[in-house]
């Protein structure tokens, strides 16, 4: 104990380190204190006043939350809203990726413009707007209007990105699969889409990832009758005690951990600057 | 009377800056090495790529083996194209960069295996099927990228400047490799650079190109041997040009001139001796005209700076009312 005094350490590190160990410190506890208040209560089972940590750890509140039918169906719901989402939004943006890759025509730069708009300003506004043209369509509270939803907000990654993946692909290397007798089509699958695919992988990533977290307007369109683990959130922090809502933060963080660990372990380490070159 | 293998009629293409080609006539017979020889923007590549079907004319015909190809698109054509970089495909191995327009023309798998091996035989490569193009040099993959074309059997191989992402010693290396092919394979071969000494040691023919018109087709002797206009002359090898009177202009290449202390034609001032290893460039001055001569090591011996000499010119041509580039 006699080691730990700070004056001890002030002389052994020197001036300049010592505070910036200290700043950094107290970064680090700002940053992930949070997280791990969550991991704490999660697996906390009698958490009570006027104790500081937890008293007696356990599972119990897992137990609790994969107990809960409603959400468990949110969480089914998060990962298949996810799923059609990213795969409607590949379908409907790589096309246009390429066409304004390759292709020069009027009004394209406004064109290109008009995506980073849609993102400039609070959601909110917008999903005010749509939910008016989803009530006249009959839209609302269904699977198809959160989908719409989903894929609006992530257009933007879906076209610039693969976009620019797709001019770094030369030129002559599509000729040349033409000359060799190779149409458009199969040029495209064979030969230009599998050498963009690092950028099309980061951005399909952040649209999954994305997809998995959006609560406004989810919230907005799909309840009460579509709940997915972003909106039920919301219901877990209100009506139950902070445990279960640690447990359920964990689980919504968990595929995320995991998605990213994955895309780094295949396409290396080099895949995010690789894919964000705008 | 030689096979005609391409007859290209009245070709015309301009792009908005005003470069391109105008009304370009060209047969090219089988079996022979032609090259397309000029400049950056004097309509070389504009010609080839309208061959391979990559740029669609303004207007004129192009027939290879007696058939109207000017309508069909690249992947109907039978040319096949070597372009300057990117040939190859990354994500795909030499055997399947290889194999690929062989598996579009539903070649079975067991013949494509031997095709494959037969033609990295044939390129002095054997045995790097597995290979990923970013594991070979550039010399490598163009060898490979000349392979994938011919084993498509094509009625004309085209190449677009090829050699020119590498270096010297290689490019030397590489122009034997494609003589030695195409004596082998006896396809047709067009090829376009903007290096005479390549053009020189490599083609059957030249079409020297200048400003989207050709200036002159040849064999490299005719061309070397009787320039028809000074842009020809002043292209190919180095020559020396004197001013007449009527607007006429005369032109001599450096070794074509005789050099004596006493006698001779015309007189100069030697204003430099340069040694180049087995010759020497002697830089003269006559009537205020920079003139190059070549020198034997034991003429180099004899002259110095400041001297005045005779020289005599054993061969020239006379040019009329050309413009001094």
């Amino acid at each position: 104990m006699k080691y730990l005094n700070p004056k001890r350490a002030y002389q052994s590190l020197g001036k300049k380190f010592f505070f910036e160990t200290l700043i950094f410190s107290v970064f680090l506890l700002f940053f992930y204190g949070p997280l791990l208040n969550t991991l704490m209560l999660a697996f906390a089972e009698q958490y009570q006043v006027p104790h500081v940590l937890p008293t007696r750890f356990g599972f119990e509140w897992w137990a609790y939350i994969f107990s809960q039918n409603d959400l468990l169906e949110s969480i089914a719901n998060s990962f298949l809203i996810a799923v059609l989402a990213t795969g409607a939004s590949l379908l409907i943006c790589i096309p246009a990726a390429y066409a304004l890759a390759r292709f020069e025509f009027k009004g394209k730069s406004f064109f290109m413009f008009s995506f980073l708009l849609s993102n400039a300003f609070p959601k909110i506004g917008l999903y005010t707007s749509l939910g008016i043209l989803f009530y006249r369509f009959q839209l609302m509270g269904t699977l198809t209007g959160v989908i719409i939803v989903h894929i609006l907000n992530t257009m933007i990654f879906m076209i610039w990105i693969p976009s620019s993946s797709f001019r770094n692909v030369h030129r002559q290397q599509e000729e040349a699969a033409r000359d060799v007798g190779a149409g458009p089509i199969r040029t495209f699958m064979q030969v230009t889409l599998p050498a963009a695919v690092p950028g099309i992988a980061v951005s399909s990533m952040y649209t999954f990832l994305g997809s998995l977290e959006e609560a406004q307007g989810t919230l907005l369109v799909g309840f009460p009758e579509i709940k997915t683990m972003a909106t039920s959130m919301y219901s877990v922090i209100l009506d139950y005690p902070p445990m279960a809502g640690a447990v359920f933060s964990l689980v919504l963080m968990l595929p995320t951990f995991l998605i990213i660990w994955i895309c780094r372990k295949l396409f290396g380490k080099d895949l995010f600057s690789k894919g964000m070159s705008l | 009377m030689k096979n005609l293998k391409v007859r290209i009629e009245n070709i015309s293409k301009v792009y908005e800056n005003g470069d391109g080609i105008r009304n370009i006539d060209l047969e090219i017979h089988a079996g022979e090495i032609m090259t397309l020889l000029g400049p950056s923007g004097c309509g070389k590549s504009t010609i080839l790529r309208c061959l391979g079907g990559f740029q669609e004319p303004d207007g004129g015909n192009i027939y290879i083996d007696g058939v109207d190809v000017t309508d069909a698109p690249a992947e109907k054509r039978p040319t096949s194209m070597v372009f300057q970089s990117y040939n190859l495909w990354g994500h795909m191995t030499v055997f399947e960069n290889l194999a690929f327009g062989l598996k579009l023309r539903k070649v079975p798998k067991s013949l494509i295996k031997e095709k494959v091996a037969g033609m990295l035989e044939l390129l002095k490569l054997p045995g790097i099927e597995k290979k990923y193009p970013g594991q070979l040099s550039g010399g490598q993959q163009q060898r490979i990228a000349i392979g994938r074309s011919l084993l498509l059997e094509p009625a004309v191989l085209l190449l677009d400047e090829p050699y020119s992402a590498l270096d010297a010693k290689i490019r030397q290396q590489m122009r034997e490799e494609l003589k030695r092919i195409q004596r082998e394979t006896g396809v047709t071969v067009v090829f376009v650079t903007h290096d005479q000494e390549e053009a020189m040691s490599l083609s059957d023919r030249i079409v020297v190109m200048q400003k989207g018109q050709i200036a002159q087709i040849g064999t490299p002797s005719e061309i070397y041997d009787n320039p028809v206009n000074h842009y020809t002359a002043s292209f190919i090898g180095e020559m020396n040009f004197l001013p007449l009177e009527n607007h006429q202009e005369l032109a001599f290449r450096p070794e074509d001139v005789i050099v004596s202390p006493h006698t001779g034609e015309h007189q100069g001032e030697i204003k430099q001796v340069t040694n180049a290893g087995h010759y020497s460039v002697a830089m003269l001055s006559h009537k205020n005209q920079s003139i190059k001569i070549y020198l034997s090591k034991d003429e180099a011996q004899a002259y110095k700076s400041n001297q005045s000499i005779y020289f005599t010119i054993k061969k020239s041509r006379t040019y009329q009312g050309e413009k001094r580039i």
